[in-house]
C-alpha cells in the first residue's frame, strides 16, 4: 500500500536546483583535494565531515523545519484528523525533507569508502555514521513533535534542549550517577566491557547505536501516535527506562549476580527520576489531564487512566517502586573508592526528590502562568541544589538539601515531608479549582 | 466554554452565529476532538469523539478558519493527498476529485500550484478538501471567506445539495444574509454560552422587518397594518412604512395582496433586516 505522507513529502521536497549544485562544488572540491597536494588521509576526513554536515546538520535541521512548517501552515491538524498511520507518518516526515541530505551524505560515504585502505573498517564505520545521522534526526523529529504539543497546551515556547541543559546542569546528583567523565567515557571506549565481559570495540559502538537508534525511532513514532490521538499506556515508557537502565548498569556493575541485578534496578530508577523531569518539561499537564486521569480511575477504568496520566507522574511512580525494590535489596550503601557502588538507597532518595520537584512544578503551572512557572521552578532548582550547598559548611540549610549520597535515609524522610506538603497544596488547589469551574458551569447554564 | 447541550438532526445546516470571542471556532475544535472538553460528552453518528477521536474522523469534514493548504502541491496533489490521509481508495478518490473539481468549477486548475492560485481559489480548494472524502458531517468555519459572488452561489448550491443528501453541516460566518440562504438552525454563542438555539427553516420565517415605500399619503395602510395580527411594531417616515413581521412567504403575500387595493402608488416591498440579523441581534441584546 502506498503511503501518502511519504508521497506528499516528496512531492514538496523535490531536489532544488540550489543543493544539486552545492553537492556538486562539493565534489568537485573534493575530487580537486584528493587529486592534487592532499593526501588520501585528508580526503577521507572531509568526506566524513562532509557526512557529518549533510547527516547530523542538515538532515535533521530540515525534518525540524518541515514538521513546524505544517504546523505553522495548518495543514498539521488535517493530518491529526486523518486515519493514516503513524508508521506511514515517521517514514513520510523522516525522510522526506531530509531525502536530499541522504543524498549528499550518502555521496560523501562513498568517497571514504573509495578512499579508505581498509573496506570491511570504512563498511563498519559507514554503518555507524548512518545510525548516528538516524539518531540525529529521529530526535530532531521528536523534538519538533514535544514542542509544538507544548506551545499548543501551555503556550511554552522555550527551547526544550535549552531546558534539559539546565536541569542536567542543575540536578548534579543525577547526572552525576548516570553520566560518565571523559576520561571514563574514553576509558571504556577503548576498551568496553559491560557486565564484566569485554567486548570488542566496534561491536559494542555498532550495539549500542543501534539500541539508541532503535529508541529513538521507537520515541519519535510514539510521539506522533500522541499526537494522532491514539492513547497508549506508559509500558513502553517502561521498558524504555528498564532498557537502559540495564545499558547504563552493564559499566558499573562488578558481577553478573545479584549485585548486577541491584544496580540495573538502581540505575533504571534514577534514569526514570530524570525521565520525570524531562515529562514534566516536555508534557506539561493542565487540570483536564487530571479531571480525566481521576474520572477514569474511580469508574475502575485503570488501563484509561493510565493513558490519561500525566507521563511525569507515571514516570515518578515507576522510579520510586524501582528505588524502593532496589534500597530494599541493597540494605545499607557500600562506598568503595569513595564512589557509592550499592545505590540502591541513593535511587530511592533520588526518586523521592524528584518526586517533589515535579510536584512542586505541577502546582505552579496550576496556579501561575507557563513562564511564571518555569521561572519560579527554577529559581526553586537553582536554590535548593546549587546555592544552598553553596553555603552549606557554615550554615543549617543542608537540612533543606540532603545529600543523597551521604545521608540517603534522612533524604529519604525529608522529601516524604515535601512530597506530603506539596501533595496537600496540590489537593487543596485542584479541589478549589474544580469548585470554581463546576460553580461557574451552573450559572451559566 | 460552559453549558453547552445540543442535539443536531442530520439533514440539516446549523448557522453558528455570535460575536468575536463568543467561542465558535472553540466549540468546532470540540466537536472536531482537536481540542478536549473538562467534562461532557461530544457523540457524532454515535461515536463518542472525546474518548475514540479517531472512529469519528472519518466521518467529519472541517475546514478550519485559517484552511491549511500547501503551497507547493497543485490543487489535485493536494486533494490527493486529503482523501489519502482518510484510506480512500484510488479510484474513489478519482470520482471524488472530478465531482468536486466540476461542482466548484476547478478542473481546469487541477495541475496548478495552491501557492500561485487567488485567495479565493484557495478557498475553494480547501473546501473541496474538507469534503473530498464524502463526510456524513461538516463542520466550516467561515467557508464563504474571500469567495466572489459566483463561488458564493456555487458554494450554497453545493451545500444545499449536500443537506439533502443527509449530510449534517455547521457553519460558523459573520456574513448572516449568507448563511441564511440554507440554514435551517440557530445557534447563537456569547461569551462561551449557547444563548439561543432555533430553527429558522423556511417554512418558520418569523420577526422580519419590512419595509413598504409608498409615494402618496398612507394612513389607511399603517391602520391596516396595526390592526393585522401578523404584524408588530410599525413605524412611519418619510415615503416609507417599516414594520416588524411574524408568518412566512404565504403570509407575507397575502397581506400584499390587501394593501395593495388601498393604496396603488406602492413602489416595493422588502426585507431590512433579515430574519437572522433580527435573530441575532434579539438574542445578542437580550
Amino acid at each position: 500500500m502506498k503511503n501518502p505522507e511519504l508521497m506528499k513529502q516528496l512531492w514538496l521536497y523535490e531536489i532544488k536546483i540550489i543543493t544539486l549544485l552545492v553537492i556538486i562544488l562539493f565534489v568537485s572540491i573534493t575530487w580537486f583535494v584528493s587529486e592534487s597536494i592532499f593526501s588520501i588521509f585528508i580526503t577521507k576526513y572531509i568526506a566524513i565531515f562532509g557526512f557529518l554536515f549533510f547527516g547530523v546538520i542538515t538532515g535533521p535541521m530540515g525534518i525540524a523545519a518541515a514538521f513546524r512548517k505544517e504546523v505553522g501552515d495548518n495543514t498539521w491538524n488535517a493530518q491529526r484528523m486523518g486515519s493514516i498511520k503513524p508508521s506511514h507518518l515517521l517514514l513520510g516526515k523522516l525522510l522526506g525533507p531530509s531525502l536530499t541530505s541522504w543524498g549528499a551524505a550518502i555521496l560523501c560515504l562513498l568517497i571514504y569508502i573509495g578512499n579508505s585502505g581498509d573496506l570491511t573498517e570504512s563498511l563498519l564505520n559507514s554503518v555507524i555514521l548512518c545510525l548516528v545521522a538516524l539518531i540525529f534526526q529521529a530526535t530532531s523529529l521528536n523534538k519538533s513533535i514535544i514542542q509544538v504539543f507544548r506551545e499548543r497546551t501551555s503556550n511554552q515556547s522555550n527551547s526544550i534542549v535549552f531546558s534539559i541543559a539546565l536541569i542536567a546542569f542543575l540536578l548534579p546528583h543525577i547526572t552525576d550517577l548516570l553520566i560518565p567523565t571523559w576520561h571514563q567515557l574514553k576509558t571504556s571506549y577503548a576498551n568496553p566491557v559491560w557486565f564484566s565481559t569485554p567486548y570488542r570495540k566496534e561491536f559494542f559502538t555498532l550495539s549500542v547505536l543501534t539500541f539508541i537508534g532503535a529508541w529513538a525511532m521507537f520515541g519519535a513514532y510514539r510521539s506522533l501516535k500522541l499526537e494522532i490521538d491514539i492513547k497508549a499506556t506508559p509500558s513502553a515508557y517502561g521498558l524504555f527506562v528498564l532498557s537502559l537502565g540495564l545499558l547504563v548498569a552493564g559499566f558499573s556493575a562488578s558481577d553478573k549476580g545479584f549485585d548486577a541485578l541491584r544496580m540495573w534496578l538502581s540505575c533504571s530508577a534514577v534514569i526514570a527520576s530524570a525521565g520525570s523531569y524531562l515529562a514534566a518539561i516536555s508534557y506539561p499537564s493542565g487540570i483536564d489531564q487530571f479531571v480525566r486521569t481521576i474520572k477514569y480511575l474511580r469508574e475502575g477504568r485503570f488501563r484509561r487512566g493510565l493513558e490519561e496520566a500525566p507521563l511525569w507522574l507515571s514516570s515518578s511512580i515507576l522510579a520510586i517502586t524501582l528505588g524502593g525494590v532496589s534500597a530494599m535489596a541493597g540494605a545499607d550503601p557500600i562506598f568503595t573508592n569513595e564512589k557509592l557502588t550499592n545505590t540502591g538507597l541513593a535511587a530511592l532518595a533520588i526518586s523521592l526528590l524528584a518526586f517533589r520537584d515535579v510536584l512542586f512544578l505541577s502546582l505552579l503551572q496550576m496556579n501561575y502562568s507557563a513562564r511564571q512557572s518555569s521561572l519560579c521552578f527554577l529559581f526553586f532548582l537553582v536554590a535548593l541544589n546549587k546555592l544552598i550547598p553553596l553555603n552549606a559548611a557554615d550554615t543549617y540549610l543542608t537540612i533543606l538539601a540532603p545529600n543523597v549520597f551521604q545521608a540517603p535515609l534522612y533524604a529519604c524522610g525529608f522529601s516524604m515531608i515535601c512530597i506530603g506538603l506539596i501533595g496537600y497544596m496540590w489537593h487543596r488547589k485542584y479541589e478549589n479549582t474544580l469548585k470554581i469551574i463546576n460553580q461557574a458551569t451552573v450559572q451559566q447554564s | 466554554m460552559n453549558g453547552i447541550s445540543l442535539t443536531i438532526p442530520s439533514g440539516t445546516i446549523m448557522a453558528v452565529v455570535g460575536p468575536n470571542g463568543a467561542g465558535k471556532s472553540t466549540l468546532f475544535k470540540c466537536l472536531v476532538g482537536l481540542l478536549k472538553p473538562l467534562s461532557g460528552t461530544i457523540e457524532i453518528m454515535g461515536v463518542d469523539v472525546v474518548e475514540h477521536p479517531r472512529h469519528a474522523y472519518n466521518k467529519i469534514g472541517y475546514l478550519p478558519e485559517r484552511a491549511g493548504i500547501y503551497d507547493s502541491l497543485t490543487v489535485e496533489q493536494s486533494l490527493w493527498y486529503a482523501g489519502s490521509i482518510h484510506s480512500m481508495r484510488e479510484e474513489e478518490l478519482r470520482t471524488s476529485i472530478d465531482k468536486l473539481s466540476l461542482t466548484f468549477k476547478m478542473h481546469d486548475r487541477l495541475q496548478q500550484k495552491t501557492e500561485t492560485l487567488s485567495k479565493g481559489l484557495r478557498q475553494t480548494a480547501a473546501i473541496m478538501q474538507a469534503f473530498i472524502h464524502d463526510p456524513k458531517i461538516a463542520l466550516l468555519d467561515e467557508p464563504a471567506s474571500g469567495l466572489d459572488p459566483e463561488a458564493r452561489d456555487r458554494l450554497s448550491r453545493f451545500l444545499n445539495e449536500k443537506k439533502n443528501d443527509g449530510v449534517t453541516i455547521l457553519i460558523s460566518s459573520h456574513i448572516l444574509s449568507e448563511i441564511e440562504s440554507y440554514s435551517t438552525q440557530l445557534l447563537i454563542l456569547k461569551d462561551g454560552i449557547a444563548i439561543e438555539e432555533k430553527n429558522i427553516g423556511t417554512e418558520h420565517i418569523s420577526n422580519q422587518m419590512l419595509r413598504l415605500s409608498i409615494s402618496s399619503p398612507f394612513q389607511n395602510v399603517v391602520e391596516l397594518l396595526q390592526a393585522h395580527p401578523k404584524v408588530g411594531e410599525v413605524a412611519q417616515s418619510n415615503g416609507s412604512i417599516d414594520f416588524e413581521f411574524r408568518g412566512n412567504e404565504i403570509d407575507k403575500a397575502d397581506l400584499f395582496q390587501k394593501i395593495i387595493p388601498l393604496n396603488k402608488t406602492i413602489s416595493g416591498l422588502e426585507t431590512i433586516q433579515s430574519k437572522l440579523k433580527k435573530a441575532y441581534f434579539d438574542s445578542i441584546q437580550e
